[in-house]
């Protein structure tokens, strides 16, 4: 068996995964199930953290093998997860060979993702209902959530930093917000539409893999997905806080 | 009669949201009806405990965890990550209501409500944590140190290993 393939298989699953938002010990377990396929095995380590991977395999009669592996662009895809989780599993399970994997792995890899942001106007019409909106709500959060797409899509284009990101986004979000407000004259809840309009914008993912790496032991990774999850947090209410100053100052 | 149509509104509306933002964390199609039927039971429980009176830390607790269990059986179920229905779920409780407010009052100068929706917000992801940890304790799923995985030792023991990769197990033994 080719332990370089192999363990550049294990890392390009591992990296795929970490970049889709998966919890640190899943890739770590995934990594390591491939790793421990290798013959005549003597050690394989693997460890996660959440900015990079280091891994090493040793075989008897072979050289140690090990990588490094940094990453730097951290998303959430979900689905890749799952995809990249069935592929090792198949393999693992023996049902397709290890060039195979790497095929598959590879292929996985050069696909385009683009995260399909056209859903937040539904997000947002969806949570504005839910914080109990009116009609005039809820159709005012829909537009708002258009707009905070339109925001998006263009900031990601620009590849402006997350922080800025959340920071000039959230500020658009209060500032048409209190707009439609004042077009409609005042027959609007801005709280409700402002609340509504926030949320695809909550760190709800780094929250929850915050809490389950902590569990899991995996501090370091835990503390920094925290620290993601208050930096976002933050982000969210400069942006909102510069939005509301501005609109209180001004108009 | 009223309340119970507002409730249903409101229910009705957190799956929308959820479903939607399925979409935007790229959850598999199969599995974007589950994520959905979660995020609808958390907000149902949300929405309830709002109506009662149970104040929102602890309707966002109780919200958390029955999303968090939820979760996890229908991982057991369906043999995905818990992470599609976990995150997708937890959502309508995750306080962005309170980081409004918080700041809002900033702005206006409200130094005593601004602490109060400050401390609601740091307490109501206190309890989400909670609850996820909670869950995941329950379920017991990870056990440090012997790479288990369930499914994986399902495929592994079943009909797929033919004899000559038993042959190979026994030797590397």
């Amino acid at each position: 068996m080719d332990t370089q393939l192999l363990m550049r298989t294990a890392m390009l699953a591992g990296e795929m995964m970490l970049c889709s938002g998966a919890e640190t010990y899943r890739v770590e377990d995934t990594m390591g199930h491939i790793l421990k396929t290798a013959e005549n095995l003597e050690t394989a380590e693997v460890l996660v953290l959440m900015t990079g991977i280091t891994a090493s395999l040793k075989c008897r009669g072979q050289e140690a093998v090990t990588m490094v592996k940094r990453v730097d662009d951290r998303g959430t895809n979900l689905g890749r997860i799952v995809e990249v989780n069935d592929i090792s599993r198949k393999y693992c399970g023996r049902q397709i060979s290890l060039e195979e994997t790497w095929n598959r792995l590879e292929a996985l890899h050069q696909k385009k993702y683009r995260q399909n942001l056209w859903s937040i106007p539904g997000i947002t019409a969806g949570f504005s209902l839910m914080f109990g909106g009116t009609f005039p709500d809820v159709c005012a959060a829909a537009l708002t959530g258009g707009v905070l797409f339109a925001v998006l899509y263009f900031l990601r284009r620009m590849r402006v930093h997350a922080f800025i990101q959340d920071v000039i986004s959230s500020a658009l979000i209060a500032v048409v917000a209190f707009g439609i407000s004042i077009f409609l004259n005042g027959s609007v809840n801005t709280d409700n539409v402002i609340i509504s309009a926030i949320m695809p914008l909550v760190p709800g993912m780094a929250i929850t893999n915050a809490v389950r790496d902590t569990l899991q032991g995996d501090y370091i990774s835990g503390a920094a997905r925290t620290l993601e999850a208050f930096l976002k947090a933050a982000g969210i209410a400069l942006g909102v806080g510069i939005g509301l100053a501005v609109f209180q100052r001004f108009l | 009669m009223n309340t119970l149509l507002n409730l249903i509104l409101m229910v009705a509306g957190g799956i929308l949201a959820i479903y939607a933002f399925s979409f935007l964390l790229g959850v598999p199609k199969e599995y974007r009806p589950c994520a959905a039927f979660s995020g609808g039971m958390g907000s149902l429980v949300y929405v309830l405990g709002n109506e009662q009176e149970w104040g929102t830390v602890l309707s966002s607790f109780l919200s958390a965890l029955l999303v968090a269990v939820l979760s996890h059986v229908l991982a057991m179920i369906l043999k995905a990550p818990v992470t599609l229905f976990l995150v997708a779920g937890i959502l309508p409780t995750v306080p962005g209501t309170g980081m409004y407010q918080s700041v809002h009052y900033m702005i206006e100068g409200n130094g005593e409500l601004t602490s109060y929706y400050l401390v609601q917000t740091l307490e109501t992801a206190g309890v989400i944590a909670l609850a996820i940890f909670l869950a995941d304790t329950l379920f017991g799923i990870r056990n440090r140190g012997s790479w288990k995985q369930n499914s994986l030792k399902y495929i592994r023991n079943g009909k797929d290993r033919t004899s000559e990769t038993k042959k190979e197990e026994e030797q590397r033994l």
